[in-house]
């Protein structure tokens, strides 16, 4: 919108708020079960004595991966909903109080 | 100068092949010795499927944004900043769905390897229990009166590795 006006739908903010909380919800089911699969039984990488380093590392890195998911479950079901919803607060916020200098 | 093989040097030979095997076999299963196949592609699976999830989670959520970005409800520099922020965080999770895509190729090629390896090792511990079997009713059966005169008996195929040429039983010495 050209001029630094805006326009805006508080009930869509919230509304969208909700739809993120819900994918937030199916990545936090998506870690569940990547935390689950990614539990290499004994042997998974061969029995020579080389093979512990390499499971080692593989878990680290399945590690990193699930800190991935849940940081990205904590934005998008947390913090982006939160963010939505306080602009749609502050949108009402301003509208209710430029209308009290109007009475 | 060549010098026959004598019946002790068979025994020793037999020593040798017999510990190499031992060791072989107390490392554990020589079918899995290089990794388990199944495991590794059941880990592969996993990572590919996550990378799949995270891709079809990301379209959602743009497809949410976007319904209220670009369908008029919400427009003004702060959507503009949603707008730029979601972008990037789904550039983001592109990018963390390509590093799972990445870790499930690498484990299904350690997969395929490890079956190569397992393969192989097993045709060589096989090798070498038939090997030993072999030599060792061979040494059973060597006559006494022969020894130091001409080579042992030894049954055809002994110290033959499937796909190798029969190797001889004399050797060089100086």
């Amino acid at each position: 919108m050209e001029g630094g006006g805006f326009r805006i739908a508080p009930d869509a903010l919230i509304q969208l708020a909700a739809e993120l909380e819900q994918l937030g919800e199916a990545i936090s089911r998506e870690a569940a079960g990547f935390s689950a699969s990614a539990q290499p039984p004994a042997g998974t990488f061969g029995l020579l004595p080389e093979a512990e380093p390499a499971h080692r590392a593989y878990l680290e890195t399945a590690h990193g991966a699930l800190h991935g998911l849940r940081v990205l479950q904590a934005a998008v079901g947390t913090e982006v909903p939160a963010a939505l919803r306080i602009s749609a607060a502050n949108y009402l916020t301003t509208d209710d109080e430029s209308a009290a200098g109007f009475r | 100068m060549t010098e026959v093989v004598q019946a002790p040097d068979l025994q020793a030979l037999i020593a040798t092949i017999a510990d190499v095997k031992g060791w072989v076999s107390r490392l554990g299963d020589p079918s899995r010795l290089a990794g388990d196949p199944a495991s590794l592609r059941r880990l592969s699976i996993s990572h590919r499927e996550t990378a799949a999830s995270l891709r079809t989670l990301t379209r959602l959520g743009f497809h949410d944004a976007q319904s209220v970005t670009q369908w008029g409800a919400w427009e003004g520099t702060a959507a503009n900043s949603f707008s730029a922020y979601w972008t990037e965080f789904a550039n983001r999770v592109e990018d963390l769905a390509s590093r799972h895509d990445q870790m499930a190729s690498a484990l299904s090629g350690v997969a395929a390897e490890a079956e190569r390896l397992n393969a192989d090792l097993l045709s060589v511990h096989e090798a070498l229990s038939r090997w030993l079997s072999l030599a060792a009713q061979s040494a059973l059966t060597i006559d006494p009166g022969q020894v130091g005169r001409g080579p042992p008996t030894i049954a055809p195929g002994v110290g033959q590795a499937p796909g190798r040429a029969p190797r001889g039983r004399e050797r060089e010495s100086r």
